[in-house]
């Protein structure tokens, strides 16, 4: 740490709002799972395991099951879907760039809410696009489009898809497309120069999509609430359940820190992997 | 007997701009070919449309008697050295290096022994294990040939590859490429803006202009015999004086009225009427500078000048002579020690005169009209 004392007292400022507003509520989140929980919602007397020990509940597993692969999945389809457009645009000429991204950041115009109200309504059994597979023969007239865990990774991706496209243009707009001549010209197909070549060129990129759409599909809320139904809950669909219904104030701490374990373990191995990489390519980009 | 490589009345537009007008190139097997000629004048051009990365509008790559004119990168026995090296950066050295045969699917006894010889022959064994961004520049390009190198192509493509590079790397490396040139024998397409580069590699430059090549040949015969105006003004330095011709004196010799100096005689080896107009170019190192007037015997050019700028480089001084209204570049070789000579110095009146055959006659350029001469 070169950092001279003046740089140190320019971050008191954030340190202390992450420390009052985020590390100590996060804290105190993790000290109520081990209360008991008071008869009318509130938080009881003592310590206690109770709480942690009922998260052995067999339908928990399953849930935390389902987020995890609905997460992985949408960050798997939001890269694949944006590497394919952060390419494109990266090879386009500064004009068709900037009308591209107006066109990527033009949904949050509309708020979040309302685009994904209006996913249900697409997908209601009496909306267009169930009735437009219908008329094609593509889908039977009794399937149910709407209140199952394929509606949730279609809305989960749709919502998500901005944010793995930016970074990923981000990495793509830096990296030197002579890379791929070369590799052309060292024999490489199209495909596997892209492969080869593009994709470890945009390493960064990659792994900031994942960071900002892994970790917060995993504790999405509204989207399995809203399109999802109640057999394809998300674990943040029950700490819903057991502040709001439930009032059960301990329980909804001890999944929230399971929760917090879950997006740490893929965080911290996201920053162990970016040191790793920093330091076999002897620290020279940032990410 | 066909040529090793082919380049069949090539031409390539972009928009308006012809970038290569229709050309044709044969390249012989072994040997350094270069594209000489200034920022612009279509030599990446050609060079990307024998790498593939260009389609030409017309015309026809031909290597080895095969058409590969409509082939991709890939599927060509071309490799090239990309002007920035175009390394890639997630991988070491040795992979950088054995990227092309792992493209091919060689077999990988045979990667790790063919990237071992390469890595012996570049002489970058020691370094194998780092990435390109911690290699010096120099050794990037070494890297980058080596990767170039390891398919055995046909034809190495060299896109002015001592760009980068400062002037003592520059001559350096210089040697090292004639050195892997002696190793491996693959036919180098050299392309370069920088003449010294071009006269000390190749075994032919091709100088472009324009979109156009103006000469084929070899560094000496395109030194001392340009094709045209342009070429001898862009390889080295010259005096480039219009006259026209008075008349013959015997098959051999004729006499040149020229613009600002009178007649003058000069070898004829364009077999020249009086009344052809012509320019005479005389290198500066042709002519000899002298104090008293040279004793010819009538068959030396002689001219009377004054001597306004003079540099002493050691080895030789350049002066700027004028005469009359012309000023005229000479250049003179210093054999014997200097100290012991009375040098010529500024606002000296002086005699320059030159041998006739020294100087060479370039005809009036038939080039087509509205192209800048």
């Amino acid at each position: 740490m070169k950092k001279s004392r003046g740089q140190w007292i320019l971050s008191v400022p954030s340190l202390a709002w992450l420390l009052a507003l985020f590390l100590i509520p996060c804290l105190l989140v993790f000290a109520v799972s081990f209360r008991p929980s008071g008869p009318y919602g509130g938080i009881g007397e003592g310590w206690t395991l109770e709480t942690w020990r009922s998260l052995t509940n067999p339908s928990y597993p399953a849930i935390i099951w389902r987020t995890l692969w609905l997460s992985a999945a949408t960050t798997v389809l939001c890269i694949a879907f944006g590497l394919p457009v952060a390419y494109a645009m990266a090879r386009m000429s500064p004009a068709w760039r900037n009308r591209m991204l107006l066109l990527i950041i033009l949904p949050f115009w509309t708020n979040f809410l309302i685009r994904i109200f209006a996913w249900r309504t697409l997908l209601h059994p009496d909306g267009l696009i169930k009735q437009v597979l219908v008329q094609l023969g593509l889908a039977d007239p009794n399937a149910q489009l709407l209140y199952n865990s394929w509606a949730i990774l279609l809305v989960l991706v749709y919502s998500y898809l901005p944010f793995s496209i930016l970074p990923l243009y981000a990495a793509a707009e830096k990296f030197d497309f002579n890379l791929l001549d070369a590799a052309r010209d060292l024999g490489a197909s199209r495909l596997r120069a892209f492969f080869s070549v593009f994709v470890p060129g945009v390493s960064a990129g990659l792994l900031t999509t994942f960071l900002i759409v892994f970790i917060p599909v995993l504790g999405s809320y509204a989207i399995p609430d809203i399109v999802g139904g109640p057999s394809s809950e998300m674990i943040g669909n029950k700490i819903a359940q057991r502040v709001f219904n439930d009032r059960n104030l301990p329980h909804a701490s001890a999944l929230s820190a399971v929760l917090a374990l879950i997006v740490l373990t893929p965080l911290l191995a996201g920053l162990v992997l970016r040191r790793w990489r920093g330091n076999a390519t002897g620290g020279g980009r940032a990410a | 007997m066909a040529a090793f490589i082919e380049l069949r009345d090539i031409s390539k537009s972009f928009g308006a701009l012809q970038a290569v007008q229709p050309t044709r190139l044969t390249l012989e097997k072994g040997e350094i070919f270069s594209l000489l000629g200034p920022s612009g004048c279509g030599k990446t051009t050609l060079l990307r449309i024998l790498g593939g990365f260009i389609e030409p509008d017309a015309g026809s790559v031909i290597v080895e008697g095969q058409d590969l004119t409509r082939q991709p990168p890939n599927r060509r026995p071309i490799n090239t050295v990309f002007q920035n090296y175009a390394l890639f950066p997630h991988l070491t050295i040795r992979d950088n290096i054995a990227f092309g045969l792992r493209m091919a699917r060689r077999p990988r006894a045979e990667i790790v022994r063919e990237t071992e010889a390469m890595l012996d022959l570049i002489q970058m064994r020691g370094h194998a294990d780092k990435r390109p961004d911690s290699i010096s520049g120099g050794q990037k390009q070494r890297v980058a040939i080596a990767r170039a190198l390891i398919n055995k192509p046909r034809l190495l493509l060299l896109d002015e590859p001592l760009a980068a590079l400062d002037l003592k790397l520059r001559q350096h490396m210089l040697l090292e490429l004639e050195r892997i040139h002696d190793e491996v024998g693959t036919t180098f397409l050299y392309v370069t803006h920088d003449q010294g580069e071009a006269m000390g590699l190749s075994d032919r430059i091709a100088v472009m202009n324009a979109g156009r090549v103006e000469q084929v040949g070899p560094p000496a015969a395109i030194y001392e015999a340009p094709a045209s105006r342009f070429v001898a003004d862009f390889i080295g330095d010259t005096n480039i004086l219009d006259g026209d011709v008075l008349e013959r004196i015997d098959s051999n010799y004729l006499r040149l009225g020229l613009d600002d100096f009178g007649p003058v005689l000069a070898w004829n080896d364009k077999g020249l009427k009086p009344g052809d107009s012509v320019h005479l170019s005389i290198r500066p190192e042709k002519f000899t500078i002298s104090r008293e007037r040279p004793a010819g015997d009538g068959q030396v050019n002689t001219i009377r000048g004054r001597v306004v700028d003079l540099i002493y480089l050691g080895a030789q001084t350049k002066y700027r002579v004028a005469v009359g209204e012309r000023h005229l570049l000479v250049q003179q070789q210093h054999q014997r020690f200097q100290l012991d000579t009375r040098p010529i110095r500024w606002d000296e009146d002086v005699w320059i005169s030159w041998h006739p055959d020294d100087g060479y006659m370039i005809l009036e350029q038939e080039a087509p009209s509205g192209e800048a001469g």
